[in-house]
């Protein structure tokens, strides 16, 4: 069976490549992403989406980078999952305040996240990206 | 972080458009505290309850969905604010894992002065 997961991670880890010498602790990034997210919140709350989809596109970049970076240094470990993943969490919570909808899939992807922890085979739902590819047709006017 | 530093961020992510149910949302996680404190733990995760982990941060912005917007956004400013600022156990109970990202005392200090002087010059435009 075809591992998509290792499938992923090696196309992300070569476009990340030029990144792997930067000297910032991964959760240090995942803090700095964190902070990202109300920008992120802000333009869209003020109707500047174009600069909303940039910042978001920034965040899921940097969340990338922090797992790169721990793999890569050998830094991985669970408390590091952990942060990341409470990380992510609080990002959606704060990126999708304005609607109902969303922040009841971010709710409930808390609880998927705990199961997760516990099965490696449930997939946490991917929602900023989906988020990302929503603003990005609305942006375009394809939606 | 104190309850004005609280209403000061949760002012700021509305963009100045907040009303009682904003600030309500932004302090009321703190009444833990009372517990807390009466039973002797003041610092660090210690001195949080189970309200201010994920699990159950999740199932009340759900709940407050249903209350009220601007609720709903206070209480996800106050959560934003103390994981960033303090130690939690984000996911406790499932998993006892502590997340601190250790922000010296002066850094803590001048994000508190940063959100006073932001609400301050908002409120003079």
């Amino acid at each position: 069976m075809v591992d998509y997961r290792a499938f992923l991670y090696n196309i992300t880890d070569s476009i990340l490549k030029p990144f792997g010498k930067i000297d910032v602790p991964p959760n240090a990034i995942s803090c700095f992403s964190l902070f990202l997210s109300v920008v992120v919140s802000l333009f869209f709350t003020s109707n500047l989406l174009l600069y909303g989809i940039v910042a978001l596109f920034a965040v899921l970049f940097l969340d990338r980078l922090d797992g790169f970076l721990a793999r890569k240094k050998h830094l991985e470990s669970f408390d590091g999952l952990v942060v990341d993943a409470s990380c992510d969490r609080l990002s959606e919570f704060m990126i999708f305040h304005p609607s109902s909808f969303w922040l009841v899939l971010a709710a409930v992807n808390c609880y998927v996240t705990v199961w997760r922890f516990k099965n490696k085979k449930i997939p946490i739902l991917p929602l900023r990206h989906l988020f990302l590819i929503i603003a990005i047709l609305g942006f375009f006017k394809l939606i | 972080m104190d309850p004005i530093s609280h209403i000061a961020f949760v002012y700021i992510i509305a963009i100045g458009n907040i009303d009682i149910w904003s600030v309500l949302g932004a302090v009321v996680l703190d009444m833990d505290k009372i517990y807390a404190y009466t039973h002797g733990k003041f610092r660090g995760h210690e001195s949080r309850t189970i309200l201010h982990e994920l699990p159950i941060a999740a199932l009340l912005v759900g709940i407050s969905i249903l209350i009220n917007n601007g609720f709903c956004l206070g209480l996800i400013s106050h959560y934003f604010l103390d994981f960033i600022l303090g130690e939690s156990k984000p996911f406790y109970p499932f998993f006892e894992n502590v997340v601190d990202f250790n922000l010296e005392l002066k850094y803590k200090i001048g994000i508190g002065a940063g959100l006073w002087l932001t609400i301050g010059l908002f409120s003079i435009i």
